[in-house]
């Protein structure tokens, strides 16, 4: 699938999700400004259209940069702990009721948590930390961060309250604001933008990293270039969203064909193809006609698991 | 124009591996550097090769010291080729040539990366995927990709090791062509037959210091061979090889 071919299903994905709802609104309506279909429109549809793209591309970017960081495809986003740090910080908005009368508290307090997870990361595997440590840090920030959300789903004041994180942590797209989107935006892109300027580098990495260092590789800026942008691409958009989970892994292998091995012929398809998925997935989840709408993280992961254990499978049929 | 170690030292914990090691390289020599295991010979390379910090003494090029100077300008000058090198994703050969052009970003690659495939001997296998590749393709592809470069200082740590005896001799002899005027050539070697057959310099490294440095016949005596690789060898003198021939001091078994 080539980048023109992703774009066009880009586009396809982000006007279909416009098109697509429960409420039968139609563009005749909002262009004669009918308030109904214009508030749908302007207030839940594009919002939402627009933040499956940005989470979809994002999650699929930074899956992408971390599997050619880590040269390993089974690597994804949740590796490094920013959005278990992110969920954490919304669990809590949502626990304290902040999120009920502080606008954004929600998207605040996620990226604060994101944020917190990112820096104790820093200080657990230091300055100098070899790429292995730096995941193995994330994965016990990622432990810790599950844990306390487990704790305050334990304590939560009311069954409700516990309801409303659970949902919360299924992650979803729908009835999110436009004010919540603009707040990650500039995160998003301020974190593809550096991931992009690591490409070069990440083909380094291939060979290895000291091999990659005698080709004049800074390893350090590499790995706070890589780590940092992952954290400012994931981190916002799962404080919105919350945890949505597999496309950051499946995206990058499913586009990585024989003429994408390189990392850096992977990036871009990669947050395109995560765009489109996670935007048609968000799609079916408002098709299929269930008693409630299906919880898009649900979804993800329904499909996700499956295709990781092909994927392990794979990858032991290719080992000697 | 010289790359030099000046009262080198390197720790691995409390280990020392170099031990205020000074060594000199030049332009226009294929210098092979031996020892047995353990002896320090990789530790060596990187330290030449600015790659590992020094606990005491510099690695220098042209008097400058190599960790102040800019990453990609050390990279530029110095090539260095590890033991174990690998390719994480099958990307294709000529795409791994070309990732030696890293230090050249901008710059237009594609002479640069034809010559080195074909001066190892694996254009045909341009399209190929890495991985697919046997064990002595992939090395020879890997030196190729050393080789895209074009450093001034190549540094190779036993580049034939998995290497049948004919691309063996190629690629020796491909680094001594590259030991021109403007190249010096440093390389790891085990096979002292072929060392003592293809090399203008030898340094011999025991336990992190250099015991031997000059011509093969004045480095790889019969004394020495004994004192540092605990091996007899039958040593022919015209023209010169050393062949190991039986193991020594029974004391250390």
């Amino acid at each position: 699938m080539n980048i023109r071919l992703l774009s066009l299903l880009v586009c396809a994905a982000f006007f279909a999700s416009l098109a697509i709802g429960p409420a039968p609104i139609t563009l005749g309506q909002i262009v004669a400004g009918d308030p109904v279909a214009r508030t749908i429109f302007l207030e839940l549809r594009l919002p939402r259209a627009l933040l499956g793209l940005i989470v979809g591309g994002g999650l699929g970017l930074a899956g992408a940069a971390l599997q050619g960081w880590l040269r390993n495809p089974l690597v994804e986003p949740g590796l490094i702990g920013a959005s278990s740090g992110a969920s954490l910080g919304a669990v809590l908005a949502l626990y304290s009721g902040l999120a009920i009368t502080v606008p954004l508290a929600l998207p605040i307090a996620g990226t604060l948590g994101a944020a917190a997870a990112t820096g104790l990361l820093w200080s657990l595997a230091g300055q100098r930390a070899s790429a292995t440590t730096t995941v193995l840090a994330g994965v016990a920030i990622a432990s810790l961060g599950g844990a306390l959300t487990s704790l305050a789903l334990n304590l939560a004041p009311s069954p409700l309250a516990a309801l409303e994180i659970v949902f919360w942590l299924l992650g979803s797209l729908a009835d999110r604001s436009m004010p919540q989107l603009t707040f990650a935006l500039p995160f998003a892109v301020a974190g593809a933008v550096l991931l992009f300027t690591q490409a070069r580098e990440l083909d380094a990495l291939s060979l290895g990293d000291e091999t990659a260092a005698s080709l004049g590789v800074d390893l350090g800026r590499v790995r706070i270039a890589t780590v940092l942008g992952a954290a400012l691409v994931v981190g916002p958009a799962v404080a919105i969203t919350g945890a949505i989970g597999f496309v950051g892994l499946v995206v990058p292998h499913l586009l990585r064909t024989n003429d994408r091995q390189l990392p850096s012929r992977l990036l871009l398809p990669s947050m395109l193809g995560g765009a489109a998925l996670l935007t048609f997935a968000d799609i079916a989840v408002r098709l299929i006609p269930t008693p409630q709408e299906l919880k898009l993280g649900t979804v993800t992961a329904l499909i996700g698991a499956p295709f990781f254990l092909w994927l392990l499978r794979d990858v032991q049929r290719r080992l000697p | 124009m010289t790359l030099a170690l000046t009262d080198a030292t390197m720790r691995y914990g409390k280990r020392t591996v170099l031990d205020r090691v000074s060594f000199t390289l030049a332009p226009g020599s294929f210098t092979v550097l031996v020892g047995p295991n353990g002896a320090g010979k990789s530790s060596l390379l990187r330290a030449l090769g600015g790659l590992a910090p020094l606990q005491g003494g510099s690695a220098s090029l042209d008097g400058h010291d190599l960790s102040e100077m800019p990453a990609r300008e050390r990279a530029k000058a110095i090539g260095w080729l590890p033991q174990r090198g690998g390719v994480a994703w099958p990307i294709a050969v000529e795409q791994v040539v070309a990732l030696g052009r890293h230090p050249y970003s901008g710059v237009d690659s594609d002479h640069a990366v034809e010559a080195a495939l074909a001066a190892c001997d694996v254009a045909h296998l341009a399209q190929r995927s890495f991985t697919a590749l046997s064990g002595g393709e992939q090395s020879r592809v890997l030196l190729a990709r050393a080789l895209a470069g074009e450093p001034r200082f190549l540094l190779v740590d036993e580049p034939i090791a998995d290497l049948d005896p004919a691309h063996q001799l190629d690629a020796l002899a491909l680094l001594r062509t590259r030991a021109t005027d403007r190249v010096g050539v440093l390389a790891i070697l085990h096979d002292l037959a072929l060392a003592s057959r293809v090399a203008d310099r030898v340094v011999l490294l025991q336990a992190g210091r250099i015991v031997g440095d000059g011509e093969a016949r004045a480095v790889l005596t019969h004394d020495a061979l004994r004192d540092v690789f605990n091996v007899a060898a039958h040593i022919e003198d015209e023209p010169f090889f050393v062949l190991p021939w039986e193991r020594r001091s029974p004391e250390r078994r």
